[in-house]
């Protein structure tokens, strides 16, 4: 029997945090290991665009901070980014006859109808300003609406809240590496964990958050 | 062509780590590995921006308008389906070291900022109106109910344990992981990756099983078999795994011999994390 005799292979140290580096020759193909949509996501996605009314208040509990908040670090109003809100889940109902579930997760989806409805709104101001220029009467002086960063604010209001979402040690690990900028050893250090541990945590975190922070921009109205 | 070590990419990206010339050669010529990196460097740069961005919910009176000016039924709002579910956390990590596991406050509710919280949101069961009133009592039960658990409860339960997977002589350059999740419901899965070495793929190359095995060698179990380079497998319930620590990937002759042929390929052993 080989497992009395032959505990761990031989010339491995199991204590061994690091594992051993990559003998020249060999060959590696990428893995997807993150699934994009999980699969209650795609449970509740489906139910919503079936006319479920209790997924739409599902998909409002989980995406609603997220809206409400790009919408309020877009337009700097809270009146405003209650309106915006109030819209993005209102057109999403309405249109979501047009929800392609194989296309987008539902909430790259809503941040996408977030972005038109931001947009609209950044025009509406420019629009009053204009209108109240010209009763009083001033040169006009056309303003653009101050659309430019949405899709940035959107990146990062997205990835707030996929951090939030990770598991709690692999969140631990990810703060520690963008928030305080500690670097591998530090963070298994704090942490308490091999250096191994943190360094897969970080692999796969990273590429669970790149999956997961894709927005469908294509227009959602007709 | 030999392409850059995931891990050593993400390090790559994090700015952990400084290219060095194979690095910048193999990202000249290879597409997938420029790509890649490219992806999770800007991943990072978001990350890293994304500091300070604290969630903020809409006021409760967002949804009653939503709710109004759609004409929803009188019984549909958010929380309303919901169960909050405790998970029956037995993990390994609280076996071995006694290690109390983390709680954290349940989510804000729609009226507070959602703040960063220290620790892991619980897990929820959500579960439609019409079908909440069938399944009462069928809590635990499979399917039927169970309508949305907590995004990552579906897709991966907590992680408690993980193992890097060694190789053995006859099997150099071979490598991979094994991370132990456990779901709320108390299920535990071995999620195992292996390098794409000891997937050949070739017609004629050995099956290859995924064994627990026990630290003091008196006994094995055979968890499934591996295809590809990853697989995912259920650990019986009854299996204590700071007794069966070791994860083992042999390669096994298609001969119905459902004994461990004494190959394998890499082994580890089980770290509580």
């Amino acid at each position: 029997m080989l497992f009395n005799t032959v505990k761990m292979p031989p010339g491995v140290d199991p204590d061994q945090a690091q594992p051993v580096r990559d003998d020249a020759g060999r060959s590696r193909r990428f893995r997807t290991d993150v699934p994009d949509t999980t699969t209650d996501e795609q449970t509740v996605a489906d139910a919503f665009r079936a006319g479920d009314e209790n997924a739409l208040a599902e998909a409002y509990t989980r995406w609603s901070p997220l809206i409400h908040t790009l919408a309020l670090r877009s337009l700097g109003d809270a009146h405003e980014a209650e309106d915006v809100t109030q819209k993005v889940f209102v057109s999403a109902w309405r249109s979501r006859g047009r929800y392609d579930p194989s296309r987008a997760r539902l909430g790259g989806w809503l941040v996408g109808i977030a972005r038109h409805c931001i947009a609209d709104a950044h025009e509406a101001r420019a629009r009053r300003r204009r209108t109240e220029e010209a009763y009083a009467a001033e040169a006009s002086t056309v303003v653009a609406a101050d659309t430019a960063d949405v899709a940035g604010v959107a990146d990062r209001v997205m990835m707030a809240d996929e951090l939030e979402r990770l598991e709690p040690i692999p969140q631990k690990v990810m703060k520690l590496a963008f928030y305080d900028d500690l670097t591998h050893a530090q963070i298994a250090d704090t942490l308490g964990l091999p250096l191994g541990t943190v360094k897969s945590h970080i692999r796969r975190s990273l590429v669970r958050l790149r999956t997961r922070l894709e927005v469908n921009d294509e227009p959602y109205r007709s | 062509m030999n392409h850059i070590d995931p891990e050593d990419l993400a390090a790559l990206a994090m700015g952990e780590r400084e290219s060095d010339a194979a690095d910048e050669a193999h990202l000249a010529e290879c597409d997938a590995c420029a790509a890649e990196l490219d992806e999770l460097t800007r991943t990072v740069e978001l990350g890293r921006a994304s500091r300070g961005t604290e969630l903020v919910a809409p006021p409760a009176e967002v949804w009653s308008r939503i709710h109004s000016e759609l004409g929803l039924s009188g019984d549909v709002s958010p929380g309303a389906a919901v169960l909050a579910a405790e998970p029956a956390r037995e993990s390994v990590a609280e076996a071995a070291t006694g290690a109390v596991p983390e709680t954290a406050p349940e989510v804000a509710p729609a009226l507070a900022p959602v703040r960063s919280l220290p620790g892991p949101r619980r897990p929820r069961f959500w579960i439609p109106l019409a079908a909440a009133a069938l399944v009462v009592g069928l809590i635990g039960g499979v399917g039927a109910g169970v309508w949305w658990e907590s995004a990552r409860q579906a897709e991966a339960g907590s992680t408690v344990a993980e193992a890097n997977l060694e190789p053995f002589p006859e099997w150099p350059g071979a490598r991979g992981s094994a991370v132990v999740e456990q779901r709320a419901d108390g299920t535990r899965q071995v999620v195992v990756d292996v390098d794409s070495v000891v997937d050949s793929g070739s017609p004629d190359a050995p099956l290859r099983e995924v064994w627990l095995i026990r630290t003091d060698g008196t006994g094995l179990i055979s968890i499934g078999f591996l295809d590809g380079t990853s697989g995912r497998f259920d650990i019986p319930s009854g299996i204590d795994l700071v007794q069966y620590a070791l994860v083992d990937v042999s390669a096994e002759a298609d001969n119905g011999d459902p004994a461990h042929s004494g190959d394998s390929i890499v082994r580890g052993e089980l770290r509580v994390i």
